[in-house]
C-alpha cells in the first residue's frame, strides 16, 4: 500500500518552512530525521503538563509520568519486536547504549570483537578502548569488493576466541544491511554474543529483535523522527542481568548502606539520575508514529526515492552496491575531483538541498581506501519523488559544469 | 587570499554580531596560517567559495562555475584591489588631515566620504555670487602681492585671504583666518566681490588701511559679523566705520577718489588674473585651498612647511 507523502507532510512542520526563499529538500535523514508535530506534542505535554521526576515522587504528576514513560518503554519494545518492555533501556542515542555494553559486558584480555569494516566511530572507538584498557583483541571483517557482507570470511574468523560480534545493522556509509539473523546464528554457534548498530536500521525497517536474535541492539531516538538525546539499547533479559551497570547512581538501586548496595530490577539499575523524561515520551510518541505509517511502507517509499536517485545522478561514483534494494535510503557518492564539501555547501545554496558531505564518521574505512569524502544523500518516508528528481536535476547540472 | 578580505568584513561586521565575530576570528587564524604556508585550519576560505559560486550557480551555472573554477585568480585580484583601495583610502585620509579634502590640494571635484557633504569644499556658485563655477588657479608669483592689505609680522609665513563679504562660505570660513591671526604669520587680505552690490567695500577696504593698517581688520571684523542684507546699505557702513572713532564721511570721501578707484581695479584685476574662481580662496605659503576648510587643514599645511 502507497503512502500518502503529501498527507504525511503535513505533520512535519518543518516542511511547510521555506530556506532562503526556497522549499526546504531534507536529505540528510541519516545523520538527523525531521519530526511531526504528534512528536513535538509529546514533547511539549511532558513540560506543560508532567514537569516532575518519573519513579521516584508519590504524587500525581509524577506517577503519571511514570506511567506514561512505562507506556513509551512498551511501545519501543513492542515496534522492535522484544519479549518484555523492561528489555528497553533508555539511553541517550546509540553511541551511549554501545558504549553502555563495552563497558558492562565481562570482556577479558584476549577476547576477540568482531566488527564490519565500516563501522561508525561509535561502534569502533569503544573496543579500540577496551583493547587499550583491558587488552581484548578487536577484528575486522572486510568487506566484499562491493562493500557488502563477506558472511564466509566472518565464519572463517569465528572461534571460541570470539566474545562479542559488535557490528553496523545498516550501514549509514551506503546503506547495505548485513545478514544479522545468519550472523547471530553463528556467532551463536560460537559461543558469542550479538550487538547491533541499529542506528540506521531502526528508522528504515522492521526490525524485530527476536527473530533476528541478537543480544543486543542500540538505536537512536532522532534518527527515528524522535527527539535528539533519546535513544536505547535492548537487551535480552537472561543477558542484562548478567552486565555489571557502569553508570550508577539514582534510581539504579533500591538501597544502600555506607558500605553496600542493592541494584534495582532491570532496566533501572541501568537508567542512572534523572532521565530525559520529555526524549522518552518524544520516543514513545515517535515509535506509534512509525508504526502507524508502517515500517514495510517507510522501506518502500525509501527505495523508490532511492532508485530515482540511483537512475538519475551521472558522473559521480556510488559507494557500495548499485542496486538500490540492496542500499535503503542511502546513496552516498564519491565526487572525483570536486570537493564533497562543496557541492553539499553549493546545493543548499543554491537549491536549498541538505545533504552531508565528509567522511560521515566512518573515517577509518575512508582512510583504508585513501579517500577523503563523499556527498550522502539519504532519503526517508516524508521525501517525494519530485524531490528526488530535483536533487537529481541539480547535482548533475552543478557537476557537469564543475567537471 | 580571500581571508584577508574576510577578515577586515567579519572584523568590522563583528563590532555588531557575533556571529561575525566568530568568523573574524577564523578569517585572522586563517589569514595567520597562509601566511606561513599553511592550510586553513577551518577552510574558512573553501566555505567561502562553496557558498559564494553556490548562491551563483543556482541560476547561472556556468558563471557559477567559472567563479568557483578560478576562485583564487579572483581572490587575489579582489585583495589586490582592497589593498590597493586600502592606500588610496590612506591618502584620502592624509589629504582630509592636511588640506581639508580628500582629493588632495587640488580643487578635485569629487566625492569625499570624511566630508560628505562636501562641507569644506564648498565655493560661492556663479547662480549667488556671479563668477565662474570652475577654473585654474595660477601661482601667486603671477601677480604682485604687494598691492594689496597685509598684516606684516615679519614671518616666514604668508597666509592670503580672498573672500567676500556677502557669500556664505567666506563668512563660514571668516572666524578660522581669525584663528589664524593669532599665529606667526603674515596676513594678506583681498576683496572679491562675487556680488555687484558690495563693489563698493573694495574702496573702503583701502582706504581704511590706508588710513591706519589695523583698522581694516577691525572692519572685517565687524562686516563678517553683520547681516548679509546690512552690506548693501552704505550708511550702516559709515556708521561701523564711525564706532571706530574716527570720520566716517573722511574714508567715503576717499572711496570716491580716483587713486582709489584705480587700486580697487587693479586688485580685482589681479584677482582675476589669478583665476580665482570661487571664494573662500586661500593661499597658504603659496599653497591654494579653495573652500571653507578648518583651521587644523591651515595649520598643518603651515607646519608641514616648517612652523
Amino acid at each position: 500500500m502507497a503512502i500518502n507523502t503529501l498527507k504525511i507532510r503535513e505533520d512535519f512542520p518543518i516542511l511547510q518552512k521555506r530556506i532562503g526563499g526556497k522549499p526546504l529538500v531534507y536529505f540528510d535523514n541519516a545523520c538527523m530525521s525531521l519530526r511531526p508535530k504528534q512528536v513535538l506534542s509529546a514533547i511539549q505535554h511532558y513540560y506543560e503538563d508532567l514537569s516532575a521526576c518519573g519513579g521516584r515522587s508519590s504524587h500525581r504528576l509524577a506517577t503519571q509520568l511514570t506511567e506514561e514513560m512505562e507506556r513509551a518503554r512498551k511501545s519501543v519494545s513492542a515496534f522492535f519486536g522484544a519479549k518484555r518492555a523492561e528489555e528497553i533501556i533508555f539511553t541517550k542515542n546509540t553511541t551511549e547504549g554501545i558504549n553502555l555494553v563495552a563497558n558492562s559486558l565481562a570482556l577479558h584480555k584476549g577476547d576477540v570483537v568482531l566488527t564490519t569494516d565500516k563501522e561508525h566511530n561509535s561502534n569502533l572507538l569503544p573496543w579500540q578502548f577496551l583493547a587499550k584498557r583491558k587488552g581484548i583483541v578487536h577484528e575486522v571483517v572486510d568487506s566484499q569488493k562491493d562493500n557488502t557482507f563477506d558472511i564466509d570470511r566472518f565464519e572463517r574468523m569465528m572461534s571460541k576466541k570470539v566474545k562479542l560480534v559488535a557490528m553496523v545493522h545498516t550501514s549509514n556509509l551506503d546503506g547495505t544491511t548485513i545478514p544479522a539473523r545468519e550472523i547471530c546464528k553463528i556467532a551463536h554457534e560460537h559461543g558469542a554474543l550479538v550487538l547491533l548498530d541499529g542506528a540506521q536500521s531502526a528508522p528504515h525497517k522492521n526490525v524485530d529483535v527476536r527473530k533476528i536474535d541478537c543480544d543486543f541492539y542500540a538505536f537512536s531516538g532522532h534518527k527515528m523522527c524522535g527527539p535528539s538525546g533519546i535513544g536505547g539499547l535492548y537487551g535480552k533479559k537472561e543477558m542484562l542481568e548478567q552486565l555489571q551497570p557502569f553508570l550508577v547512581g539514582g534510581e539504579t538501586v533500591t538501597d544502600t548502606t555506607y558500605t553496600t548496595y542493592e541494584l534495582e530490577e532491570i532496566p533501572h539499575r541501568f537508567e542512572a539520575g534523572l532521565q530525559h523524561y520529555a526524549g522518552i515520551l518524544g520516543l514513545g510518541a515517535a515509535v506509534e508514529y512509525l508504526k502507524k505509517i508502517g515500517m514495510a511502507n517507510v522501506e518502500a517509499q525509501e527505495l523508490l526515492l532511492n532508485s530515482a536517485i540511483t537512475q538519475g545522478v551521472e558522473q559521480l561514483q556510488l559507494i557500495g552496491p548499485v542496486d538500490p534494494k540492496l542500499r535503503g535510503g542511502i546513496c552516498n557518492y564519491l565526487t572525483g575531483s570536486i570537493d564533497p564539501h562543496a557541492l553539499a555547501i553549493m546545493l543548499d545554496q543554491s537549491a536549498s538541498i541538505m545533504v552531508r558531505s565528509g567522511a560521515h564518521c566512518v573515517h577509518s574505512w575512508f582512510n583504508k581506501h585513501h579517500l577523503k569524502g563523499s556527498l550522502r544523500a539519504s532519503v526517508s518516508f516524508y521525501n517525494t519523488v519530485d524531490e528526488a528528481k530535483f536533487f537529481v536535476e541539480q547535482i548533475n547540472k552543478i557537476v557537469k559544469n564543475l567537471k | 587570499m580571500i581571508c584577508i578580505i574576510a577578515l577586515v568584513v567579519f572584523g568590522i561586521l563583528g563590532i555588531f554580531s557575533a556571529t561575525h565575530r566568530k568568523l573574524a576570528w577564523e578569517a585572522l587564524d586563517c589569514v595567520i596560517r597562509k601566511t606561513t604556508f599553511r592550510k586553513c585550519r577551518t577552510a574558512l576560505d573553501e566555505r567561502l567559495r562553496s557558498k559564494i559560486s553556490g548562491k551563483v550557480i543556482g541560476k547561472f551555472p556556468k558563471t557559477g562555475a567559472f567563479i568557483y573554477k578560478h576562485f583564487t585568480v579572483f581572490s587575489y585580484a579582489f585583495t589586490l584591489l582592497f589593498i590597493i583601495s586600502l592606500i588610496y583610502s590612506g591618502i584620502s585620509m592624509y589629504n582630509f588631515a592636511v588640506y581639508g579634502n580628500c582629493n588632495g590640494p587640488e580643487e578635485i571635484p569629487g566625492f569625499c566620504i570624511f566630508d560628505p557633504a562636501g562641507g569644506q569644499t564648498k565655493v560661492t556658485s556663479s547662480e549667488t555670487c556671479k563668477i565662474p563655477e570652475s577654473g585654474t588657479l595660477k601661482t601667486l608669483d603671477t601677480i604682485n602681492i604687494t598691492r594689496f592689505p597685509r598684516l606684516d609680522r615679519g614671518s616666514n609665513h604668508t597666509v592670503v585671504f580672498i573672500g567676500c563679504y556677502a557669500c556664505p562660505y567666506t563668512r563660514q570660513s571668516y572666524p578660522e583666518l581669525q584663528k589664524l591671526m593669532r599665529e606667526d604669520v603674515n596676513i594678506v587680505f583681498a576683496h572679491f566681490p562675487t556680488k555687484g552690490m558690495t563693489e563698493y567695500l573694495s574702496a573702503y577696504d583701502y582706504c581704511l588701511y590706508e588710513k591706519d593698517p589695523e583698522l581694516l581688520w577691525h572692519f572685517n571684523d565687524a562686516l563678517f559679523q553683520e547681516p548679509v542684507e546690512s552690506l548693501t546699505n552704505e550708511q550702516r557702513i559709515l556708521d561701523i566705520i564711525s564706532s571706530f572713532g574716527i570720520d566716517a564721511h573722511e574714508i567715503q570721501e576717499c572711496t570716491t577718489m580716483n587713486a582709489t578707484q584705480s587700486r580697487v581695479q587693479e586688485q580685482l584685476a589681479a584677482l582675476q588674473t589669478l583665476g580665482v574662481y570661487g571664494t573662500p580662496t586661500v593661499f597658504v605659503d603659496g599653497q591654494p585651498l579653495v573652500g571653507p576648510r578648518p583651521f587644523r587643514t591651515y595649520k598643518s599645511l603651515l607646519r608641514k612647511n616648517g612652523n
